[in-house]
């Protein structure tokens, strides 16, 4: 079979950009839809795998990063081909899509047996970029107010805060479902495309996507040949593009880096003043048997004997009823044999 | 004339361990009356025989040192009948310990009769089974602390459950490693007045307060604390509600920490309770939902040991010092709350404080804003999602529906 002719789609830049935003969107999708849902357990599966909610979050936010470049990169490029190189503004919405989009509901619903022809970006397309334009510089717009919410509410009411991450958080679940719907179908399900990986579509596959364009790039009038004519102004006009560029994405760099150099919060766990071990009464120690134990009254204590045994062996001639020193009523019938049970001898 | 040999004995022992070590007997296991001659069972060959060193002491000797065991004990105060009493009923009875220090011998018989042991008809040597032989044994404790540090193991016979449960107490690391201030069960419940630690329930914390005393001041004038001493309310937390009751963890781990939302939780969740105070039980769940909240519950939930400083309750309410959110003392009051704020956001302008919901559901009155844009991705997600759905299905039965007629008529005719 006979090698069809080729058309470029894409230019190698198209797709170094279009592979980077594929990355960066997923991502930030893996490492920022856990954070929302954290709670339910295939996001906190997705957490523990990714290394962590910190580790998450310094990856969602070094990527939020690089989309910022990406697409402050994105908008220097598409302004270079539209001012520089006088490209057409293909991209733009205009009122022709409206009639394309009434002229395919026709035909989806049997109406019509015309397809209307697609040129290099028809209705379809159109939406996804431009919703992915919006969503991203909401998304970079959001995610900042996040970043540094300090320097935010220093000049705007605080209320902003949970407002951009209630959009943020949204807009984040709208962004992967509209991709997962409308992306994964035109480009995959209804035909696999393979243009961004080749840059290249066939020519049949141009009949059957892009049959205006293939028209247009037959007929002659394409523009190629019109844009190598000689542009007097070409260079000049570059040179004063390419100065604001670079003020430009200076600009956003440094923005970015002002920014990002917030302290949000401290570093540690705010102290918390509280003296674990104060005892209320000196000394610490506590007693034995805490409660009353006031001074002495001797009531109960067997006194010592105040003299020696030697040679007094037996108490009770002296300590009987009746004796010199009786013993108390009590110890009646008590024998000498248990007296010093109680009552040791005294000094010698 | 020759003293008798246990005479001589307790001579000896006196001159040895100093003065106090006196012998205590054992108790008669049976009542006395109409046993009256210890000496036909307890004699010489008898069924029970008296010790060697008892030999030649007569029947009326014995119930001097051997008393029938008393049962339970007496509560109206009465000196009880435990013999130990005799002696240790003495205030001034104390053993010189070899620091110097004195160590209290006394037992005051009517509070150990009323005690939660005294009531049970526990006595002495149940605890004190070493004295049970009918010798004192030596006190090798150097003062006073260490002769409860070597005694307290005594309540594990009973309490096998609660000694368990302090071993993973912070109290019990703290003593491992060296700090003898650490208490000890008796410490916290006394040796011979152990009463229901709970009634009355602010009980608990004066007990905690006995070591922990600017704590339990700061509690006392917290929205809980004033509730527990002055009403004796039974719905707010006692010192043992949040820190556990034996097995009490240090309360400054990474851990404690967060799980200390759920802790504030176990209340602040329950419809029922907090329904009489008129207290929001949303607190919980909007907390959860707030960047604070979600990382501490995610931390909780993956390494309870790590440590996060994003904030819980009580870096906001006040640790132990809670008070209402009304209370111009309060540190979530409006006016003290950028100040709260700026524990952890040290560079918050007066408007950050609006960036925190204040525990509300954002609605038309209370951050519009915030439940305009939910309202508006409520709708938008499922309308732009359902629009586009449409679209595909449309687009993809068309094409099926083509693809099957061409299928129909490819034999025939080249579509």
């Amino acid at each position: 079979m006979a090698r069809q002719r080729e058309f470029r789609r894409f230019t190698g830049g198209d797709m170094v950009e279009h592979w980077l935003m594929a990355v960066f969107f997923t991502v930030l999708a893996i490492t920022g839809l856990p954070q929302m849902f954290a709670g339910h357990p295939v996001a906190e599966w997705a957490i523990g795998f990714l290394g962590g909610l910190e580790m998450v979050r310094v990856l969602h936010h070094l990527f939020g990063v690089l989309l910022t470049l990406l697409t402050v990169f994105h908008v220097v490029r598409v302004g270079y081909k539209v001012i520089v190189l006088r490209a057409s503004l293909s991209m733009l919405p205009r009122l022709g899509d409206v009639r394309e989009f009434a002229a395919w509901l026709r035909w989806a619903l049997g109406r019509s047996d015309v397809r209307p022809a697609t040129d290099r970006y028809g209705f379809e397309h159109k939406i996804e970029y431009w919703a992915l334009m919006w969503g991203t510089v909401l998304m970079i717009a959001t995610g900042f107010v996040l970043l540094v919410p300090i320097r935010v509410t220093s000049v705007l009411p605080g209320e902003i805060i949970p407002a951009a991450k209630a959009a943020h958080g949204y807009e984040a679940v709208l962004a992967v479902l509209a991709v997962i719907i409308w992306h994964a179908y035109n480009v995959h399900v209804r035909h696999w495309n393979r243009s961004m990986f080749t840059g290249k579509l066939t020519e049949h596959e141009m009949r059957e996507e892009h049959p205006a364009e293939l028209q247009r790039l037959q007929a002659g009038s394409g523009g190629e040949e019109e844009e190598k004519e000689m542009d007097r102004n070409f260079t000049r006009r570059r040179k004063l593009y390419l100065s604001f560029a670079t003020v430009f994405v200076v600009a956003s760099v440094a923005g970015m880096k002002i920014l990002l150099t917030e302290e949000t919060a401290i570093a540690g766990i705010p102290r918390i003043q509280a003296t674990p071990f104060a005892p209320a009464d000196a000394p610490a120690a506590p007693s034995m048997a805490p409660g009353a134990r006031g001074p002495a009254a001797a009531a109960n204590s067997p006194s010592r004997t105040p003299h020696t045994l030697e040679g007094r062996g037996d108490c009770l001639m002296c300590h009987k009823t009746g004796g010199v020193k009786p013993i108390p009523a009590d110890h009646a019938g008590r024998a000498n044999a248990t007296c010093v049970g109680c009552h040791p001898a005294g000094g010698s | 004339m020759r003293p008798p040999a246990p005479a001589l004995f307790a001579l000896w022992t006196a001159v040895v361990f100093g003065p106090a070590p006196v012998s205590a007997s054992t108790v008669i296991s049976h009542a006395v009356e109409g046993r009256e001659d210890c000496g036909s069972c307890h004699g010489p060959g008898g069924v029970s025989p008296s010790p060697a060193d008892h030999a030649g002491r007569g029947n009326e000797t014995c119930t001097a040192c051997h008393v029938p065991r008393a049962r339970p004990v007496d509560v109206s105060g009465r000196p009880a009948a435990d013999p130990c009493l005799g002696c240790h009923a003495d205030r001034d009875l104390s053993l010189r310990l070899s620091s110097g220090e004195r160590l209290g011998l006394h037992v005051d018989g009517a509070r150990f009769a009323a005690s939660i042991h005294g009531r049970a008809g526990i006595g002495c040597t149940d605890c004190h089974s070493a004295f049970a032989s009918g010798k004192h044994p030596a006190v090798n404790a150097r003062d006073r602390r260490e002769y409860a540090l070597d005694s307290y193991t005594i309540c594990r016979k009973c309490h096998e459950k609660q000694y368990t449960g302090t071993l993973d107490s912070v109290h019990a690391l703290v003593l491992a490693a060296g700090n003898r201030h650490a208490p000890v069960c008796t410490d916290c419940h006394t040796a011979h007045e152990v009463v229901d630690p709970d009634l009355p329930r602010h009980r608990i914390s004066l007990a905690c307060g006995r070591c922990h005393s600017t704590i339990v001041e700061q509690y006392r004038a917290s929205v809980h604390g004033a509730a527990l001493h002055a009403e004796s309310n039974p719905d707010v937390p006692a010192c043992t509600d949040c820190h556990g009751v034996h097995d009490i963890h240090d309360p400054r781990t990474a851990r404690f920490r967060l799980q200390s939302p759920e802790l504030c939780g176990k209340c602040h969740r329950n419809q029922r309770l907090m329904s009489k105070y008129g207290i929001s039980t949303d607190v919980f769940d909007t907390y959860v939902a707030d960047f604070h909240g979600t990382t501490i519950e995610v931390f909780q939930r993956q390494t309870p040991d790590a440590p996060s400083n994003k904030a819980v309750c009580y870096d906001c309410h006040g640790v132990h010092d809670i008070r209402r959110v009304s209370d111009p003392d309060s540190m979530v009051f409006k006016e003290n709350m950028i100040e709260t704020c700026r524990r952890c956001h040290p560079g918050a302008a007066p408007e950050f404080i609006g960036s925190w919901l204040g525990h509300f559901r954002p609605s038309w009155d209370r951050y519009p804003v915030v439940h305009f844009v939910e309202m508006f991705y409520k709708l938008a997600i499922p309308g732009i999602l359902g629009g586009m759905t449409l679209l595909v299905l449309l687009d993809a039965r068309r094409r099926l529906r083509d693809r099957r007629a061409r299928a129909r008529h490819g034999g025939r005719t080249d579509g």
